[in-house]
């Protein structure tokens, strides 16, 4: 994050560490719940979606970040989330077909929960590129 | 585009973040305009304008792309 130290950097790097804490302590109390006890499928889902409150959390706090931002660090960000977006999304299609093709054999499960944190790696580098453009 | 952001900034006696704080933005983008690497919005561009009492066409130096 290259925010600088102001006011809304601060109140994001909070929000985000308050997201992040929701959320490791509800993927580990969920799915151990889900692992120890004998639940019905819907009863799995519900608890397999805990997690997602501070994800959810944490898209919230992204997103007042960004409205916060001045019009340069805005420009920054969208630009960083779009190259990001475009990178993940031409980037996974040749892999899904080069799969489809048998060349290699990935789990689909595997796959869709791999999206979220690749799309923040890509965004990330994405983001310290567009930062130098304007430095 | 290269504009004369940095040399009314130097004569007001502020830093980039003094002006940033008056403008009400970072100093990341004050950094960015008087550098040319950046084009302010019109609004912001008519705060500068207002700030420092001149024109925008007197702060702000277009140049045709050939």
């Amino acid at each position: 994050m290259t925010c600088e130290q102001n006011s809304h950097g601060r109140r994001f790097a909070r929000e985000f560490i308050i997201s992040m804490v929701i959320y490791v302590v509800l993927v580990f109390g969920s799915f151990w719940l889900i692992r120890n006890l004998d639940l019905p499928t819907w009863g799995r889902a519900l608890l397999a979606l805990l997690p997602s409150v501070g994800v959810a959390m944490w898209g919230r706090a992204q997103y007042r970040y960004l409205l916060a931002c001045d019009e340069l660090q805005q420009k920054i960000e969208l630009q960083a989330i779009a190259m990001a977006s475009a990178l993940l999304v031409f980037g996974s299609f040749p892999l899904g077909l080069m799969a489809s093709a048998g060349v290699f054999e990935v789990p689909g499960k595997i796959v869709l929960i791999w999206i979220l944190p690749a799309f923040s790696l890509l965004y990330g580098i994405c983001k310290f590129w567009a930062s130098r453009r304007f430095a | 585009m290269n504009s004369h952001v940095r040399e009314l900034r130097e004569k007001a006696g502020w830093s980039q973040a003094a002006l940033a704080e008056r403008l009400g933005v970072s100093r990341q983008t004050v950094n960015a305009i008087e550098t040319g690497k950046y084009d302010p919005s019109l609004p912001l561009a008519f705060r500068l304008a207002r700030l420092f009492e001149q024109s925008i066409e007197s702060i702000f130096i277009f140049e045709e792309q050939s």
